[in-house]
């Protein structure tokens, strides 16, 4: 493998820089053959990306999980075990974007579901009490509870006005300016 | 071989299809399970989730309430809307364990400024509400008082803002959800309140209305040091001294605005890490100064400049990228052309707009100037000027600039196209033609050379027409606020 291409990993990055130049073989006892192989495709595919900067960033907006490019989302096509593998090789072997990768497309399996259907997908024991699920739901309520009336007509009238303007085929352009401003 | 009596292994039953629990149980196995126990992957994955996921993978088991909870309130909008109120409500009723791990790191705080007289704002609602009033007591009152005699700010602000602080005190719990509940300027204590339990770990605060009494709290309140990013676009009269007070405690700051004008604001010598600065509005030549020492500064906006003598120090900014200097009144040749001598090599994004009254044409030298000397440019305002009469002649000098992706020139009055000048444009903006090349065809090591980033062209407000298939813009302040059209002002 290029150093350009191991160097996408912290991991190997830091122990070339310590061991330096040499052809002896670097011992990765937590990640199996197959799945390494699969990480060196994708630091491949990668290697003149930019590197990470650390995360600090303050902006929830950028924390998506659908801006997965073309190319990302056929490489992480893969059955799940292999995905959470490639997880815990991302996490062990230091490779920020893979893990972020990963960790998207977990996101995007869990989307949807109920607490009991990540219960049983993850196999996990509900240990809450039905009084503290209760406060949690209660605690949670702000974020699912329907709108005021005045906030719901604010919503049907703007979907009124996109409506109309799909109508007329005057362009959604309109609607995004005016949902921008509102 | 199988003998009578020993076990058999149950036959493994396909999932039926919809069965997403089921399916899920069979194909989740020992790794699935280790991320899951593994707090950093967790919290990885939730920061990926929507609200509505958040909400519903707190239930799931105790391991998990806490990351989910945080993410919840990692950032927060306070407002006296109803679903701010709401969200509130749920803050001040929360038990202490949740509490705990809400920690907000990006906080908008957007309360509308209650009536003027600070009487009938702060104390009258809350009459018979919130038990005896106007004590003034209180350690953060006191606070209050301290921070506003270091601000060297008069009584008003600073009392009133003592008094919202004890009356806060003396409100008590049930107070502050009735007021909550109802809205209006009494929202003023529980807000203080919800401010003073959460600003030591906010890191970005965007401040678009405060009263003059919540504006002193929030000022003393915000943990200096860990404040990164600071964007006030409204504050009362008379705060300047509270801002300043505030800039003095704020080192690292990585992103300053300031949407209003600057008159009395000082901003700190040192902003080493400082690395957008928008300031709308006029500002002192003593303080654009200071901008020269902002070293890691990539992005600078600053309107209304009206001298010169401050804009030489902008030529030692070595990181400097994006640079939009709007409704400026300097002298082309002998300010902004050594200023573009100066950084133009490093320039992405470029908008020198004069002030339409001024009536100033767009001649082929300056934009010669500007494509000549700022090469690299790939988004370029030149709006509110007055002219040129025939746009065909800068539209070739467009030309030169390879990586260009978004143009604007918006006229500032009188500013028509002939269709000659349009084909020209549209000429330049799809690449079909090369004119300097008098109208010879596209080749295909042309075509191969072909912008990847679509040039987008925006024109004279008023008119429907669209050029190259480009919609024009109706106005500079609407369309310029997304990432896509001028990447300073992305938020």
């Amino acid at each position: 493998v290029d150093k350009e291409v191991a160097d996408r990993s912290v991991l190997l990055k830091n122990m070339l820089e310590d061991v330096g130049e040499s052809d002896k073989p670097i011992p990765l006892p937590n990640v199996t053959g197959k799945v390494l192989k699969k990480v060196i495709t994708y630091c491949e595919h990668h290697r003149n990306d930019p590197l990470p900067q650390p995360d600090d960033d303050l902006d929830d907006t950028k924390r998506r999980s659908d801006d997965i490019d073309d190319w990302d989302a056929d490489f992480i096509k893969v059955d799940n075990d292999q995905l959470f593998e490639l997880i815990l090789a991302a996490n062990y072997m230091d490779i920020k974007p893979l893990l972020d990768l990963g960790c998207k497309t977990v996101a995007n399996m869990i989307k949807g579901k109920t607490p009991e259907q990540i219960r049983e997908m993850f196999n996990i024991e509900n240990d809450f009490t039905p009084e503290e699920e209760e406060q949690i739901r209660k605690e949670n309520e702000y974020v699912s509870l329907p709108l005021d009336d005045s906030m719901m007509l604010g919503g049907i009238a703007c979907l009124l006005y996109y409506s109309l303007c799909i109508a007329n085929q005057s362009g959604c352009q309109h609607y995004h300016r005016w949902a921008s401003e509102s | 071989m199988m003998t009578r009596g020993s076990k058999r292994a149950p036959p493994r039953t396909a999932p039926k299809p919809g069965d997403t629990a089921a399916s899920a149980k069979h194909a989740l196995g020992s790794a699935a399970q280790t991320v899951m126990r593994t707090p950093e992957l967790v919290a990885n994955i939730l920061s990926h989730a929507s609200k509505k996921d958040l909400c519903r993978f707190a239930l799931v088991c105790k391991s998990f309430h806490p990351p989910s909870t945080s993410l919840l309130w990692r950032t927060w909008t306070i407002s006296s809307d109803p679903h701010g109120r709401r969200r509130l409500l749920a803050f001040l009723t929360a038990g202490p364990r949740t509490k705990a791990l809400i920690r907000p790191v990006s906080v908008r705080v957007q309360i509308q400024t209650p009536p003027p007289n600070p009487a009938e704002s702060v104390q009258a609602p809350m009459m018979g509400q919130m038990g005896p009033q106007g004590g003034g007591g209180g350690v953060l009152a006191a606070v209050v008082a301290v921070a506003g005699a270091a601000a060297g700010v008069g009584a008003p602000i600073s009392a009133m803002a003592g008094q919202v602080m004890g009356s806060f005190e003396a409100a008590g719990a049930m107070g502050n959800l009735t007021a909550v509940a109802e809205g209006g300027p009494a929202m003023s204590p529980p807000v203080a309140e919800v401010i003073s339990e959460i600003a030591g770990g906010v890191r970005s605060w965007v401040i678009d209305g405060l009263p003059p009494d919540l504006f002193s709290v929030w000022a003393t309140l915000v943990n200096g040091p860990n404040c990164l990013d600071l964007r006030v676009n409204a504050w009362p009269d008379g705060a300047q001294p509270w801002i300043n007070y505030l800039f003095a405690r704020c080192p690292n700051l990585r992103h300053l605005e300031l949407d209003e004008g600057a008159e009395g604001v000082v901003l700190r010598a040192d902003l080493p890490r400082l690395e957008r600065l928008v300031i709308l509005g006029p500002l002192p030549i003593g303080e654009a100064l200071k901008i020269g020492a902002y070293a890691n500064l990539k992005r600078l906006m600053i309107s209304y400049v009206e001298s010169m003598d401050g804009i030489p120090a902008l030529h030692t900014l070595r990181q400097l990228e994006y640079l939009m200097l709007t409704f400026v009144k300097l002298d082309w040749a002998s300010v902004i052309r050594p200023l573009l001598r100066a950084l133009g090599k490093q320039l992405r994004a470029l908008d020198l707009s004069p002030d339409p009254d001024d009536r100033v044409e767009l001649d082929a030298g300056r934009v010669d100037d500007v494509c000549s000397l700022c090469p690299g440019v790939e988004q370029l305002a030149l709006d509110n000027y007055a002219g040129p009469r025939r746009l065909s002649i800068p539209a070739r000098l467009f030309l030169r600039l390879k990586g260009l992706r978004t143009l604007s020139i918006l006229g500032g009055g009188g500013f028509h196209f002939n269709q000659e000048d349009k084909r020209m444009i549209e000429a330049v903006i799809e690449d079909r033609n090369d004119p300097t090349l008098a109208g010879a065809s596209v080749s295909a090591s042309r075509l191969a050379k072909r912008q990847t980033k679509p040039v987008r062209f925006f024109y004279w407000w008023d008119s429907e027409e669209t050029l190259a298939g480009c919609a024009p813009r109706r106005s500079q302040e609407s369309a310029w606020g997304t990432d896509e059209d001028w990447e300073l002002m992305c938020d």
